[in-house]
């Protein structure tokens, strides 16, 4: 599964919640399930651009369970292992960064506080991949 | 006199010395001028308006209302417990509160210059205190002890000595009239019955003629310095260490806390095995295995929010540095070690944890364990216990 089906398949499941702020929960956690799992996967003796994105996710994940964000943890699959994890990282980081700031109506403050953090988190994430990429 | 290693006695001694050269001026030269014995009399009330403010930031706000307080009980119950306190309230109640230094002139008394000098010192001397307290007038936790322990009478002896030294009215109401003040505006600005100068006495001696108690007082350093990558990773982990410490002594540690930890081992290892430090992949898998075990622990506790700013803080250094500078590499080397004592201590955390741990339920869609109506289990801490990266003690010398 390549990059652009993988984040198809996890659009055609996550998009169709009319609710913005469970489709920022939920592209939060897939984001950091590909991250982590490429953590444990990756040889240690290689950069893994996965290091400064998974942090990055849990807290956001945190953030957005402690406000109360409902969850829903759903099974994923991994992209190929052959494929560059930054170029599956970043394309997810965009669809949760969109997710993260469409506005929602009559959203409970904390949400709203959440989802702000959690775009800042993803905003950090998405500065780490372009340092290492221009590095 | 400037720059952080000024200290607090530094600067009010110097304060007093141009009052002292004010008043020595107004003996010799005089105030020349109506206007300018209006000049030196509104500085006089202004320099020790600035008195009056550099006592109260002194005290902070919770002695201050105490010992203001303490006036109101006294009069009402008059004790003589603390004849002290009561003297230093009648002190900063006779004191003025309002002046506005009036704007300098031409050919304005040299007495006037001094004076405004006066002010600036003391008004510096005030926000150097400021600095050892947050907004609300609190201590911080980096405050100088010396703040939080010193007497009242110490607190307030440098400040009261400054108007000691103003609080005499008769040399200012001599050479006010000889500039050709008109009587009515001295006895307005200087009152026959003007209270400041034996309430200031008497503030001392109640509280013993003490010793100034924050002459050494300097500006507060910053927790975490900002200098340098190096600096900045350095004092973070120093802090992260401590609060990992004071954890394991409070035994509240959380599952979340612990992940962080773990995230800034493999920040750590995966840097250093990636650059010169090759023999550090093996912590690298280890850090990674900790993390996915406890990445599906949740307890009720929330993190440390301190932990988690300073290992944001440190990942996001990690990743931008160059992972061949050797200054950064060096850092992250000896951090290793201060990295295996927050381990270390986790570990012995964990296997004492009473906490609710427990990992997700495939058939309940729960993030986090709700305290009412959800299903949980107590997990033993032992099931749980990740195994920390074996070789955490051995820190990798720098070849």
């Amino acid at each position: 599964m390549d990059t652009h089906a993988l984040v198809r398949a996890l659009a055609d499941r996550i998009d169709t919640d009319p609710s913005a702020t469970a489709r920022t929960w939920a592209w939060a956690y897939a984001t950091h399930a590909v991250a982590l799992a490429h953590l444990i996967g990756a040889d240690p003796s290689e950069p893994s651009d996965a290091t400064w994105v998974e942090p990055q996710l849990a807290w956001a994940l945190d953030a957005l369970a402690d406000a109360g964000v409902p969850a829903d943890p759903f099974p994923i699959r991994t992209a190929d292992p052959l494929a560059p994890v930054a170029d599956i990282l970043a394309a997810l980081l965009h669809q949760l960064l969109h997710a993260a700031t469409t506005p929602q109506r009559a959203e409970p403050p904390a949400h709203t506080e959440a989802r702000a953090y959690t775009a800042r988190r993803v905003q950090a994430a998405l500065r780490a991949l372009d340092r290492a990429r221009r590095r | 006199m400037t720059g952080p290693h000024v200290t607090y006695g530094e600067l009010l001694h110097d304060a007093r010395r141009q009052v002292i050269d004010a008043l020595a001026s107004i003996r010799t030269e005089g105030m020349s001028t109506p206007e300018g014995a209006r000049t030196v009399l509104a500085l006089r009330t202004a320099t020790m308006v600035a008195a009056r403010r550099n006592a109260i930031t002194a005290l902070g706000p919770a002695r201050t209302e105490a010992v203001l307080e303490h006036l109101h009980t006294s009069r009402r119950h008059p004790s003589p417990a603390h004849p002290g306190t009561s003297a230093v309230a009648a002190w900063l109640r006779t004191l003025p509160t309002d002046a506005t230094p009036p704007d300098p002139a031409p050919g304005e008394p040299t007495s006037a210059g001094l004076l405004r000098r006066a002010i600036t010192l003391v008004d510096a001397a005030s926000d150097l205190l400021a600095t050892h307290t947050d907004p609300t007038g609190a201590l911080r936790p980096i405050a100088d002890p010396a703040l939080a322990t010193a007497s009242v009478g110490s607190v307030i002896a440098a400040p009261a000595r400054l108007c000691a030294l103003l609080g005499p009215t008769e040399p200012f109401a001599l050479q006010a009239r000889t500039a050709g003040l008109p009587r009515h505006e001295v006895d307005q600005l200087l009152p026959l019955v003007d209270a400041i100068e034996p309430a200031t006495w008497t503030a001392v001696a109640r509280t013993g003629f003490p010793a100034p108690g924050l002459d050494g007082v300097r500006v507060a350093q910053p927790a975490i310095r900002l200098d340098t990558p190096v600096v900045e990773w350095t004092d973070r982990l120093d802090r992260v260490t401590r609060r990992v410490l004071a954890h394991e002594r409070r035994g509240d540690l959380t599952a979340r806390t612990a992940a962080d930890i773990a995230r800034l081992g493999l920040a750590t290892a995966r840097y250093l095995a990636t650059s010169t430090q090759a023999h550090v992949a093996a912590q690298v898998t280890s850090w990674a295995t900790v993390l996915q075990q406890l990445s599906a622990l949740r307890s009720l506790t929330p993190h440390d929010p301190v932990i988690r700013h300073d290992v944001q803080a440190m990942v996001e250094l990690t990743a931008d540095q160059d992972s061949h500078d050797p200054a950064f590499t060096g850092a992250l080397t000896r951090g290793l070690a201060g990295i295996g004592t927050c381990s270390r201590s986790v570990e012995r955390q964990l296997s004492r944890s009473t906490d609710l741990w427990s990992p997700p339920v495939a058939t309940v869609p729960a993030y986090l364990q709700r305290i009412s109506g959800s299903t949980r289990h107590k997990a033993q801490p032992a099931t749980v216990r990740p195994s920390w990266p074996a070789d955490r003690g051995h820190s990798p010398s720098l070849t």
